[in-house]
């Protein structure tokens, strides 16, 4: 006899020889809280939903806006602020639904599946927030350049000086600058955070989906 | 959820906990880490029990449940567990049949299978456990054809171990 069969007979033999846990035991442990990587994952969700509504609700009283009121654009900001919203509701609906779908009685590659696309549709809306801080960046700052008096009047001053591309340059690389910033920052924090919480989870599902392949 | 159902689940498991110490065996190295996943599979089992009808077995439920938390959910805790090698073999002989060459053997198979991934791990388990190749592949969600190919292929590589 060799090698599985020997630890067969072995595994077989020795059954019974774990210390067993009372029912006591078994009560107290069914009254803890579960650490599981799907409620690590729903909790840091929903702190991301909140995270950033809590971004773009700040960013409502902020100085900035306050001064963008003044230059009377709302036609072009509430589409913004209104796909903001619709977003966020689509997004977190969608969310929830793959959540409740998540069984510990299904198969193995179905609630691995179910995982990811849970995990997913937080991945798409942060995605969706970035691309949507990028285009509003750009639109701020064409508002800016057109409406703001003081930056007109600064181009306006740069222009007479034969500057007016340079100030231009300047200003696009600025706003740049941070956009690249700003992504870069959130693509770390995802490599740190989902790098540790989801490798395995990514590694057996390549597995199970290799051994069908 | 009723003290009823608490009692019932309560009562099952601790007929059948030696499925869940079993899956332990195979997925943890240490005594505290038995512990931990030993508990998470017990909430998870209680978080899914009120949707078991009893149209299978308690058991053949548990194996599913249990081994999805060892493969999936459980998320291995922080804390500093014992680097202290766990002996897995340190019960499991009677002295009559004491037999030095084959317990050597034994506990090399077992540090071997401690080195297959969470999914060969799984299948071992099952192949230990008499399962057939209907049940593993339905509770991994592979083929049945597959699962006997992934199979053979874990044994080759357990005896290349044994002798290399």
């Amino acid at each position: 006899m060799e090698g599985l069969d020997l630890l067969k007979k072995d595994w077989k033999k020795n059954e019974n020889s774990f210390e067993q846990v009372s029912e006591t035991q078994i009560y107290k442990m069914i009254h803890k809280s579960s650490s599981s990587i799907v409620k690590w994952i729903f909790i840091i969700s929903l702190l991301e939903f909140a995270l950033w509504s809590l971004i773009a609700f700040c960013m409502k009283d902020s100085e900035v806006m306050q001064k963008f009121n003044s230059y009377h654009v709302e036609h072009i900001m509430l589409p913004f602020t209104v796909i903001g919203y619709i977003v966020l509701v689509y997004f977190f609906f969608q969310f929830f639904m793959n959540y409740r779908k998540i069984s510990a009685t299904d198969n193995s590659r179905v609630l691995i599946s179910n995982i990811i696309k849970t995990r997913k549709k937080v991945y798409q809306y942060v995605w969706f927030n970035i691309i949507y801080g990028i285009i509003s960046s750009i639109i701020v700052t064409y508002i800016q350049l057109t409406h703001d008096q003081d930056i007109i009047e600064m181009i306006h001053q740069f222009d007479q000086d034969g500057k007016g591309t340079l100030i231009y340059g300047i200003y696009f690389l600025m706003v740049f600058v941070f956009m690249a910033l700003f992504v870069g920052l959130i693509w770390l924090f995802y490599r740190l955070i989902y790098g540790v919480l989801l490798k395995r989870l990514y590694k057996n599902y390549e597995e199970l989906k290799k051994i069908d392949l | 959820m009723s003290a009823n159902l608490e009692q019932s689940f309560v009562q099952q498991l601790q007929a059948n906990q030696n499925i869940i110490h079993k899956i332990c065996r195979l997925y943890t190295s240490g005594e505290d880490e038995h512990k931990d996943l030993f508990q998470e599979i017990t909430i998870q089992l209680w978080k899914a029990f009120p949707k078991f009808r009893g149209e299978s077995k308690f058991s053949t439920w548990a194996y599913r449940v249990a081994l999805n938390t060892a493969i999936t959910l459980y998320r291995k805790s922080t804390r500093t567990v014992s680097t202290m090698e766990y002996d897995t073999t340190k019960h499991f002989f009677k002295e009559e049949d004491y037999n030095y060459e084959e317990e050597e053997q034994i506990k090399l198979m077992y540090k071997a299978v401690h080195q297959l991934n969470d999914i060969e791990k799984a299948l071992v388990f099952m192949y230990l456990e008499d399962k057939d190749y209907e049940e593993i592949s339905e509770t991994l969600g592979i083929s049945e054809v597959n699962a006997r190919v992934k199979m053979n292929r874990i044994k080759g590589k357990l005896k290349k171990i044994l002798n290399p």
